[in-house]
């Protein structure tokens, strides 16, 4: 029965504490709140914690949610992951003055190439970013946020955030491209 | 057609990654209120351990007072050759363990000058002039042949007080013993499996000194004797005599460091330095002509040192792979072994020190980094430190230090 529920009335079910809507909310979200841990903090662990942490902040406050359109309720529990994500972020994270250099020479990967890689091995890339770099990278290309939103999350400047960004994704085609090489060889 | 960033997002919005083991079970149970939130690993308990047994080193080392002082010295073997009186050091603010220069007896223009100076000095000094002039008129000169031929002078041996002294250590100053075992602390540096190597040698060979009766002088080269012959001895126009040549090497060390931040930018780097110091020191015959002859076979010296830094760092420039750093402390210093001749003697006191040092790390993994980082320390002075090593000739020290660095928390 439960697997029928849309999401206005899964939420309606949770908001009135039915443990099997909560476990059925858990079987839709987790997997997708999960990897959406894994891309900002890097660490599978960690990501586990914030998953747990954030669907069960989600069911405390789901009374508060409002149904806006289908894939609202996901949009809602994945803005309290981030939330979290980006705290924990910033409770872990020293800013320094970057070493590495600026110039972005590597050439872009092709769609189709970029079809031939396996999703884990794009996680596994971005988790080897550096903290923020990877939360400005997951914030912008993937989750849709601006440099000025992304500045203000991050408590740094706008340019700050597309200087960051750059190195990030400098550092992600370098991955992509020793990847694609050490295949076709 | 779509950019590879897009690309990303595309493969990524819609995947999921497969959910660890229990994570639904933990989920119910997070639910029911059965279990606690999960906890952070912030600091790995085996951090914690470590950062514990750290502190009670330190607090061992800087605290522990000994529980009574060593009177003396252990006895050391003096030098065989039938040399004559010792005299103390002229020099107040060097005080050291070669403090004493050895002068036969059987050369008395020497012990003239020798007399002439001391006259100035203090009571104690006096007395063991005035006991050496005193056996002088006793004694009946005679010839031996450990003498060197173009001295031609008559030498009459007196029985070195080897029972009771040394010709390295000075008898007035008690001995500080600081009972840290060296076990131990090889225990925690080598028990944690992440030892790093100082290769300081290769900065120099180390530095000489010459020990005259006028007193303790350092040497750039133990063959340029222009630079002690103007104190008395070995001068074209001197009469012939004995000093004592010293040689200490430049320390080698072993540490194991820590970095924790503190706040953006600002990180306390710990740990546990090892330092070896060795030292030589030669009796040497100075003939009339300035010729010097080994008399007896160096005399090595060891000083084992444990030391626990602790410094201030700000790294002002960090990239993927490498961080740069400046920074400021302080470092105790307490000696866990001392040997002369391959015979322990007692310890030297607790030292401390002010460093200043910038560094590079370079990070191998998000745990792990090999440093490398000019280190200069100033050594406070202090009257527990009587061996004479590299250290003491140069309270002032500059060292290049490499090793292997724990760091705990995020960058």
């Amino acid at each position: 029965m439960y697997k029928q529920l849309d999401e206005q009335e899964l939420a309606r079910y949770c908001s009135q504490g039915d443990r099997m809507a909560e476990e059925e909310l858990y079987s839709r979200y987790a997997a997708k709140v999960f990897t959406l841990c894994r891309r900002y903090t890097g660490n599978p662990d960690d990501a586990k914690d914030l998953m747990q942490e954030s669907l069960i902040q989600a069911l405390d406050k789901i009374a508060t949610y409002t149904y806006c359109g289908k894939g609202s309720l996901y949009g809602w529990i994945s803005r309290i992951a981030i939330n979290r994500a980006l705290n924990h972020i910033r409770r872990r994270r020293w800013r320094t003055v970057s070493l590495d250099l600026h110039e972005d020479t590597v050439p872009d990967p092709t769609e189709e190439e970029m079809a031939a890689i396996p999703q884990e091995k794009l996680l596994e890339w971005i988790a080897k970013l550096p903290a923020v770099r990877r939360a400005v990278f997951n914030l912008y290309c993937i989750d849709g946020y601006s440099h000025k939103e992304i500045g203000g999350m991050l408590g740094i400047s706008e340019k700050g955030s597309a200087g960051m960004l750059a190195k990030a994704r400098k550092q992600l085609k370098e991955e992509i491209n020793r990847y694609l090489k050490d295949t076709e060889s | 057609m779509k950019n590879w960033e897009d690309s990303i997002k595309d493969r990524l919005e819609g995947y999921e990654s497969p959910l660890p083991e229990g994570s639904l079970a933990e989920f119910r149970a997070l639910r029911e209120g059965k279990a606690a939130a999960p906890a952070r690993k912030a600091v790995p308990w085996i951090w914690g351990l470590a950062m514990a047994v750290a502190a009670g080193l330190a607090a061992v080392l800087l605290l522990r007072h000994p529980e009574k002082p060593v009177d003396g010295i252990q006895v050391i073997e003096h030098p065989t050759i039938p040399i004559a009186a010792i005299i103390d050091s002229t020099d107040e603010t060097e005080p050291g363990l070669i403090a004493q220069a050895v002068m036969p007896k059987a050369i008395p223009p020497v012990s003239v000058r020798v007399r002439e100076t001391i006259s100035t000095r203090e009571d104690k000094q006096e007395e063991v002039v005035d006991a050496t002039t005193a056996e002088k008129e006793n004694e009946t000169p005679e010839t031996t042949d450990d003498v060197k031929p173009e001295v031609g002078t008559e030498v009459t041996p007196v029985e070195p007080s080897i029972k009771t002294t040394s010709p390295y250590i000075p008898q007035d100053k008690a001995s500080r013993s600081v009972r840290m075992k060296v076990a131990p602390a090889a225990g925690i540096v080598a028990g944690s499996g992440l030892l790093a190597a100082v290769v300081a040698p290769l900065l120099g060979t180390g530095v000489y000194g010459v020990q005259t009766p006028s007193g303790l002088y350092a040497m750039d080269s133990y063959a340029d004797r222009r630079e002690w012959m103007p104190y008395g001895i070995g001068a074209d126009d001197q009469e012939p005599g004995f000093i004592v040549v010293s040689k200490h090497n430049f320390p080698m060390k072993l540490g194991l460091s820590t970095r924790i931040p503190v706040a953006e930018r600002w990180y306390v780097s710990t740990g546990v330095e090892y330092s070896l110091y060795q030292s030589s020191f030669t009796d040497t015959y100075v003939s009339s002509s300035g010729e010097m002859t080994p008399w007896d076979q160096a005399r090595k010296q060891a000083a084992q040192y444990l030391g626990i830094p602790v410094r201030l760092d700000w790294v002002f420039a960090s990239g993927r792979l490498f961080d740069v750093y400046v920074g400021g402390g302080l470092k105790g210093d307490a000696c866990v072994g001392a040997t002369l001749g391959g015979k322990a003697i007692p310890k030297d006191g607790l030292s401390l020190s002010l460093l200043g040092a910038g560094g590079v790390q370079m990070n191998m993994t998000k745990r792990l980094g090999l440093y490398v980082e000019p280190e200069l320390s100033w050594r406070i002075p202090s009257e527990k430190n009587m061996l004479q090593t590299y250290r003491s000739q140069h309270p002032l020290m500059f060292s290049v230090n490499a090793g292997l660095r724990i760091n705990i928390g995020e960058k």
